[in-house]
């Protein structure tokens, strides 16, 4: 497994929640719209095993129905629980990614502490 | 909600759509998450399907359903049916029983009717040892019930795999059948008849088997069983 999914492994739940929050989406969509942000690199079929723990977790709900271009899909929409969830997970992320970032930008400039915390 | 029969017959069509490489590669993750009877039929067709539109669309776009699942199709139907949710316990037991029942009421059935055939060249005895009888049917339902999971578990070795002796694998399964078979009919000679009996003729036999089969088939309706 490459660097970037072993990273992204843990922070997929999030993204992909952030998606489903802003509108109901079928999986191709789903995965097209991770692309569009950025995360191409994921390997597609990784969103799947994501949506079942989420639906298990009662995060979000999938409903099978037809689509507008005629066959049935499983649209997914974030539940209470999967809203209260992100928030959480946002607030995390804030948390980590800062620091996270200071420090890996920190090797191409100032090197102390100080300087990256002066930068705040 | 769409049922999961419906899901399957979907899935059936569909598949035809699907080039050889990617067809080879799902049908083996389809078999693979489908033998897996603790997990939730309902929820296992609903992520096929999923599985499948995906790589429909993606196939438009020329990619291979290694492209979109990765490499390991093994591992990645473990990595799903790790999140699947179980099968609950009262379909499960709904299941087993409709088999159960099934079985039984096909062979008092069919057990009237050779006993009519036989009555019209010569006198038969239809009398019922209870304890041979239990001991009997509670063989052949352990038998079958074994047979099955062998076979199951034939077929799970042999998927994933790209060149599985079929011709080895069939003669395995059957050589258990024949096994299981022959045990039953020796058993049936050997264990002597003895304690209680009563007669059971053909009529009865006959008219019991249907009703147990069309009482079974009302409630695999109604339980929406299979």
């Amino acid at each position: 497994m490459s660097v970037r999914s072993q990273l992204l492994k843990g922070v997929l739940d999030g993204c992909v929640l952030s998606i489903i929050e802003k509108e109901n989406v079928y999986g191709y969509e789903l995965s097209k719209k991770l692309q569009d942000a950025g995360l191409g690199d994921v390997s597609e079929g990784t969103i799947y095993p994501v949506l079942l723990r989420l639906q298990k977790n009662g995060y979000i709900r999938g409903e099978m129905r037809p689509s507008e271009s005629g066959p049935n899909r499983k649209y997914y929409s974030l539940t209470d629980e999967g809203c209260a969830a992100l928030n959480e997970l946002a607030q995390e992320w804030a948390h980590i990614a800062g620091p996270v970032t200071a420090l890996m930008r920190r090797r191409q400039a100032d090197d102390s502490f100080e300087a990256i915390n002066r930068g705040k | 909600m769409i049922r999961s029969k419906q899901l399957i017959a979907e899935n059936n069509k569909k598949r035809k759509l699907l080039t050889k490489e990617n067809e080879k590669y799902y049908d083996d993750m389809l078999i693979y998450i489908r033998l897996n009877w603790k997990a939730s039929e309902q929820q296992s067709e609903e992520i096929l399907m999923e599985l499948l539109d995906h790589l429909i669309e993606g196939q438009h776009d020329g990619k291979t359903a290694a492209d979109i699942f990765g490499d390991d199709p093994k591992g990645y139907a473990d990595e799903l049916l790790g999140e699947l949710p179980r099968e609950t316990w009262k379909m499960r037991l709904l299941f087993f029983s409709y088999l159960i029942v099934n079985l039984i009421s096909i062979f008092v059935g069919v057990r009237g009717i050779v006993l009519l055939i036989v009555g019209f060249f010569r006198p038969v005895d239809t009398s019922i040892f209870i304890f041979k009888s239990t001991l009997v049917t509670l063989y052949w339902l352990l038998a079958i019930a074994l047979l099955i999971w062998f076979i199951l578990h034939i077929i799970e070795k042999s998927i994933f795999k790209q060149n599985s002796s079929n011709w080895k694998n069939a003669l395995k399964a059957g050589l258990a059948g024949s096994l299981v078979t022959g045990s039953g009919f020796v058993m049936t000679f050997l264990v002597p008849n003895f304690g209680p009996s009563f007669a059971f003729g053909w009529l009865p036999s006959l008219a019991s088997g249907v009703i147990l089969w069309l009482i079974n088939f009302w409630a695999k309706k109604q339980f929406n069983i299979l």
